[in-house]
Formats: C-alpha cells, sequence, structure tokens
C-alpha cells in the first residue's frame, strides 16, 4: 500500500492522525497520486450510487445531505462545484479541474456516498484498491 | 499502463456471457440461448474504447521521445488523437455505469430466488461488477491524465460545467498546484473532525 493509498484510507476509517501523519511527509508526486486516489474512488463509489441518465433530484440532495453533515459552515463545500463532480463520475458533464475546492468536495462527497452505503471494512477497501490499481504508475495488481 | 485492464475488461465481458448462459430465463429480453444480449455489447464496446484510451496515452508518451530514429506525430495530430481518445473514455464510462446498474439489479434478483444455480450466476456477475469498477476507476484515472496532457498542450484550462448555473462557480486551473491540492486535504481532515465532535455531541445527549 503507497502512501497516498494509506492516507487516503486513514482517513475514511476516521484515522486522522496517520492520515495527517502520512500527509506531512507528501512528495510532490505523493499529492498529486493522492488526487488521482481520490478521484478514482469517487468515481467507483458515485457509479455505485447513481446511474448515467440520473434524474437531478437525487444528485441534489445526495450532495445537500452530505454537505449537511460534513460542511456546518455551509462556506466550504460549494453545491455547484459538489454537483458537477458527481456528473462528470457519471460522464454526463465534463471533468472537473483539480484545485482545493475540488478536493474538498470530493473528500465529502466520497465520505458521504461511504457512510450511506455502509460498507463493510473489506469492501470500502475494495474501492480504494480499484483505484490505487489504476494510479499505479507499474504494474498493475490484482484487486 | 499494462495490458492487464484490458485483459480485466475481457474476462468481466466473458463473466456477463457465462452469467447469462445460466440464467437467461431469469434476465430481461431474454430470448433463444444463442441470442446476443445488449449489455455483452456494451462490455466489448468499453473493451475496445479502453483500448483507444490507451492509444492516446501512448501516442502522448510518445511525443515526449527523443526524436532520434523515432517518427513523431504533430502538435495537432496529437490533439486530436488526445481529444477523441477523452471521448471514448467518457462513452466507455457511461457503457460501463449503464451496464454495471443491470448487472446489479439482476444478481439482486438472482440471488433471492434460492435457487443454486441462480446463486452461481449471481456470484458471476458479482465479479463481472468488480472488474467494472476497475474499468470505470482506470478509464477516469485515465481521463484525468488527458486533460493535463491536453492542458499541458494547449495551456488552457478545461471547463468547469455548461450549465447557467454554474457561471459563479470559481474558475480553477486544470493542473492544480500540489499546494492547492494540499490545502484542500486539510480543510477536508478539518471538516472530518467537525462531523466526528458532532456525532460524539450527539451520542453524550
Amino acid at each position: 500500500m503507497t502512501d497516498p493509498h494509506a492516507a487516503l484510507r486513514g482517513l475514511l476509517t476516521g484515522r486522522l492522525r496517520g492520515h495527517e501523519r502520512r500527509l506531512r511527509g507528501f512528495t510532490e508526486a505523493d499529492w498529486l497520486r493522492y488526487a488521482d486516489l481520490l478521484a478514482g474512488a469517487l468515481l467507483v463509489a458515485v457509479r455505485r450510487r447513481f446511474v448515467a441518465g440520473q434524474d437531478r433530484a437525487p444528485v441534489i440532495r445526495f450532495v445537500a445531505s452530505a454537505r449537511e453533515r460534513y460542511d456546518v459552515t455551509g462556506c466550504d463545500v460549494d453545491p455547484v462545484l459538489a454537483e458537477a463532480l458527481v456528473w462528470a463520475a457519471l460522464g454526463e458533464r465534463p471533468p472537473v479541474p483539480d484545485g482545493a475546492a475540488a478536493t474538498v468536495a470530493r473528500t465529502v462527497l466520497l465520505l458521504g456516498l461511504l457512510e450511506d452505503e455502509g460498507l463493510t471494512d473489506s469492501e470500502r477497501d475494495g474501492v480504494l484498491a480499484a483505484a490505487a490499481n489504476s494510479t499505479a504508475q507499474g504494474a498493475v495488481h490484482e484487486p | 499502463m499494462t495490458v492487464d485492464t484490458v485483459d480485466d475488461l475481457r474476462d468481466a465481458w466473458l463473466a456477463t456471457i457465462a452469467a447469462a448462459d445460466r440464467a437467461s430465463a431469469q434476465l430481461h429480453g431474454a430470448g433463444p440461448p444463442g441470442r446476443r444480449l445488449p449489455w455483452q455489447d456494451a462490455v466489448t464496446e468499453c473493451w475496445r474504447a479502453l483500448s483507444l484510451v490507451y492509444a492516446g496515452l501512448a501516442a502522448d508518451r510518445e511525443a515526449g521521445r527523443p526524436a532520434g530514429g523515432m517518427q513523431q506525430s504533430s502538435a495537432g495530430e496529437l490533439l486530436a488523437a488526445l481529444r477523441a481518445a477523452r471521448v471514448d473514455a467518457d462513452r466507455a464510462a457511461a457503457l460501463a455505469a449503464r451496464v454495471r446498474w443491470r448487472l446489479g439489479a439482476t444478481e439482486d434478483r438472482l440471488r433471492r430466488t434460492g435457487i443454486v444455480a441462480d446463486a452461481v450466476a449471481a456470484r458471476h456477475f458479482a465479479t463481472a461488477i468488480t472488474r467494472l469498477d476497475l474499468v470505470a476507476t482506470r478509464l477516469a484515472v485515465g481521463g484525468c491524465r488527458i486533460d493535463r496532457s491536453l492542458a499541458a498542450l494547449t495551456s488552457e484550462p478545461v471547463a468547469l460545467t455548461s450549465e447557467p448555473a454554474a457561471a459563479s462557480t470559481p474558475h480553477e486551473p486544470d493542473c492544480a498546484s500540489t499546494e492547492e491540492i494540499a490545502r484542500g486535504c486539510h480543510v477536508a481532515r478539518a471538516l472530518v473532525i467537525g462531523r466526528r465532535r458532532q456525532e460524539m455531541i450527539g451520542r453524550r445527549r
């Protein structure tokens, strides 16, 4: 397991000290891999929940629910950006550029989706493994 | 990128066919045993589109090689190839999502019958679903890499969305700096901490 993979796993499992410790040691390449891994994991999670051609209402409700849970002030997760990330993951809209706001929104959406699904530890690791295998620079390993 | 990913998609295709053969009577639109089901074509399209994505990325890497002894495509051809690969990646991802949805619904239906043969078919579908998730993720990551390559070649950021309601959304450059990603990670971590505090307060009440 690479550091970006372990860092994201730590965040998703609530092991925040380990998550923070790994972030502190990130190289530039590690940050980019983390961003890729986050985007990949979000895509898998979105497609477990929604389908192409999805009605807008369930997506809007989910984004509102995730923001309500994680963005108490309402200032940190742009709802329009968050919806765009979901639609981009479904292939319905152009991809959303990386950036600070997109990273925050992706994280909150991923956490919301995984929380809603109530995945077991192994199922959650499967989602991360699917994303991690795609970001590996060398040989691809089976999940 | 390796051929293992294409092999995964081929395995998903074979698993889909095996499951469809075993449980054709349970599936929507089932007909004569030899009839080809729509999602088999969709998975095959995924396979072909995925190959095109890799071809686009390979063309991108080719352009970075020294010129000695190797023919390089023009910048215009490279851009066209990358954009075509991106379109194919999006199309393949949409196809994979639709196939996944159908497989998930069918798996659920088969598991409820209590018939052993249906349970075996459901397991095949579950394996196919896992592999399709892997394909979808790889398409997304490949798509992000294509976007970065396109942005680097054109020096133009990718548009956020075409919706009028999104016009007020802050515009971010396509190739985000690691500082921006780090800043986003730290904000996200703070939100998670806030959420955990809320949950602890809620439990104490």
